[in-house]
């Protein structure tokens, strides 16, 4: 031991001060060990909670990127980044920033979700084209033939019937157009926004309906869900087991999304596996035949399933030591995410491939709003169009994530990398967007003239709106610094 | 808005206790502010009073102090905000919804690129929440 008051006394006293400050703050902000470890740190990365799992993995992205100030430091940020992503079955993305029109985007989200939102009055007139509204509101006094509406030829409905989930209800969009007696033409002369606003006119239940469902059957998403948990649930379970998970909640959520294709656990009714005193008594309660049922007996899944189906779930509800009912929302929840960026399908062979099962996983909602969207940001209108830093997995086939561990994400491939039907049909309609809206631009054009109207303008009034919204946005912001003085 | 809780709750969302004071609401927007973000919009705390904190499907609707951390304003904010005109209330899987604070409209913006790709005039929060929660 070196003597009381000597350098190296003094020095040994520092390095233990630094080790003690450090520990400390490690005890008070647990992702810090994986920046001051330099061994272990990604067991120390497994060990954080998925908040602060996100919160190492921004600063190791941030120290990483700052070659230019400490060239040393960014060096290991970025070999620590690699271990603890590649440990975690990830890479971060690289883009060639081609970028996909914002009404094709939207079209792709109203597959995903199988719903358009109505828009209300006021916002109809300003959003919808005046050739679609003129003909909508002036109908044909005879009723026109079911082959006179040409879908196939109109500009905007070909970035639509690009989807499966589009070509499907065209017989639904033509019955309507035929029983209002609109003029066929229009369907030369709608933009991208009166389709979806046509699709909501034939679809909705009722006039006030805000979010309008055209998917017949199942939307993409739960499609995805269901068609996962059919063929790979019993794994799944096993994996949510492993956590530690009550197994009354994994098996109702595993039978609801295999079901249903249904995974928000806010909606989740959770339900006894086996017979309780309660349940035999509230079954009782309710006249339904129980008594060939014991205590402590399995519930046949055809009983639960038929409760459920008639909303009488509850019946079964599992409860607490307490006798309190398990609540779904204190349970984890799940998103449907897109491997492969939306904003990126341009870069594909067709863009219905962004909603493909095959670009789907199922992520457990934590880890993909703190870990996997970290970096996604709301940017100032205006700014230069940037993309954020994208993670993606490093296994293609990567379908269910729970955890950063290995055996907390399960693999598995839809078709064997086979070409399907679907997508031997999608591949059919293919068009480029710009071809579309020209197309569109110089049928609107050429109508004008038909009927001794101004000719159409497409870059003249975007014009006319941007140097309307330009001049808004001067005004507020000169409003704000005046109220700010 | 009532319209909206209404098909909300027909969706099979139970209307939840309010789980925060006013102090509560006080210390949000002081924090915010704080943040460098705009306050929020007082329709929108009235929201909140019926649904504090939103899960849907791929998506949610953000609150104050809320039991899922996932859907905590400031949380959130912290994390995916990079403009200071708006504050972020909700999201999905392609979009967030934001108010700015500027323009005195509520925006759908793309979360991959930040492009605004639906707008939403000052009185159109029904709207704007629709647009974003799926159910």
């Amino acid at each position: 031991m070196a003597p009381k008051g000597s350098k190296y006394k003094r020095k040994h006293t520092v390095v233990q001060e630094e080790q003690i400050d450090v520990e400390s703050e490690i005890a008070e902000k647990p992702y810090m060990a994986v920046l001051y470890h330099d061994e272990g740190y990604v067991d120390d990365f497994y060990d954080l909670s998925v908040e602060d799992a996100g919160r190492a993995y921004e600063i190791l992205l941030k120290l990483a990127a700052d070659v230019s100030k400490n060239r040393t430091d960014a060096v290991r940020a970025k070999r620590k980044l690699n271990d603890i992503l590649s440990a975690s079955g990830f890479h971060v993305a690289r883009h060639d920033g081609n970028y996909l029109h914002k009404q094709e985007l939207m079209i792709i989200r109203m597959d995903f979700y199988g719903t358009i939102d109505r828009l209300k009055s006021g916002l109809r007139e300003r959003e919808l084209s005046s050739y679609y509204l003129y003909l909508l509101s002036h109908p044909l006094q005879k009723r026109p033939k079911v082959a006179e509406y040409d879908f196939q030829s109109a500009p905007s409905w070909k970035l639509f019937s690009r989807f499966h989930s589009f070509r499907h209800i065209e017989k639904n969009l033509k019955a309507y157009l035929v029983k209002h007696k609109i003029d066929p033409q229009i369907l030369q002369l709608m933009t991208p926004r009166d389709f979806s606003d046509l699709v909501v006119q034939s679809f909705q239940k009722n006039p006030y309906e805000q979010k309008v469902t055209f998917e017949k059957e199942i939307s993409v998403r739960n499609e995805f869900v269901r068609e996962l948990a059919s063929q790979q649930g019993e794994q799944m379970a096993d994996m949510l087991l492993k956590q530690g998970l009550d197994e009354r909640y994994v098996y109702s959520m595993i039978n609801m999304m295999r079901r249903y294709g249904k995974y928000n656990s806010a909606n989740l009714v959770i339900t006894e596996l086996h017979f309780t005193p309660k349940v035999l008594a509230d079954l009782k309660k309710a006249k339904i035949d129980c008594k060939n049922f014991k205590v402590g007996e399995p519930i046949p899944q055809v009983l639960i399933d038929s409760l459920i189906d008639s909303e009488q779930g509850d019946l079964l509800a599992a409860r607490d030591e307490k006798g309190h009912k398990l609540k779904g929302e204190d349970f984890p929840s799940f998103d449907v995410h897109h491997k492969y960026a939306v904003s990126d399908a341009g870069d594909l062979k067709s863009v219905a491939y962004a909603n493909y099962k095959e670009n789907l996983c199922l992520v457990r909602s934590d880890i993909h709003s703190l870990f996997i969207h970290r970096c996604d940001k709301a940017k100032q209108q205006g700014d230069a169009k940037s993309y954020s830093k994208r993670l993606e997995f490093i296994d293609p086939n990567t379908v269910f994530v729970i955890g950063f561990k290995e055996d907390e994400r399960l693999q598995y491939d839809f078709h064997k990398g086979k070409r399907t039907k679907r997508q031997v049909m999608d591949d059919k309609y293919i068009v480029n967007y710009e071809a579309c809206m020209k197309e569109l631009a110089l049928n609107q054009a050429a109508y004008d003239r038909r009927h001794n109207k101004r000719v159409f303008d497409a870059d003249r009034e975007l014009q006319r709106y941007k140097s309307h919204r330009k001049a808004n946005k001067q005004r507020k912001m000169l409003i704000k610094k005046e109220l700010l003085r | 808005m009532m319209n909206f809780i209404k098909t909300l709750q027909e969706n099979g969302y139970r209307l939840q206790k309010t789980s925060f004071s006013q102090k509560d609401v006080i210390e949000t927007q002081k924090e915010l502010v704080k943040m460098g973000y705009p306050f929020l919009p007082l329709e929108f705390i009235g929201f909140l009073k019926n649904y504090n904190g939103l899960k849907g499907e791929d998506c949610g609707i953000l609150g104050i102090s809320p039991a899922d951390r996932v859907l905590d304003i400031l949380v959130f904010n912290e994390i995916h905000n990079g403009s200071k005109d708006m504050v972020i209330l909700g999201y999905d899987d392609f979009c967030f919804l934001v108010y700015d604070e500027v323009q005195k409209d509520y925006l759908l913006v793309d979360r991959q690129t930040g492009d605004e790709l639906e707008s939403f005039s000052a009185d159109g929060l029904p709207e704007a929440l629709n647009a974003i929660i799926h159910y």
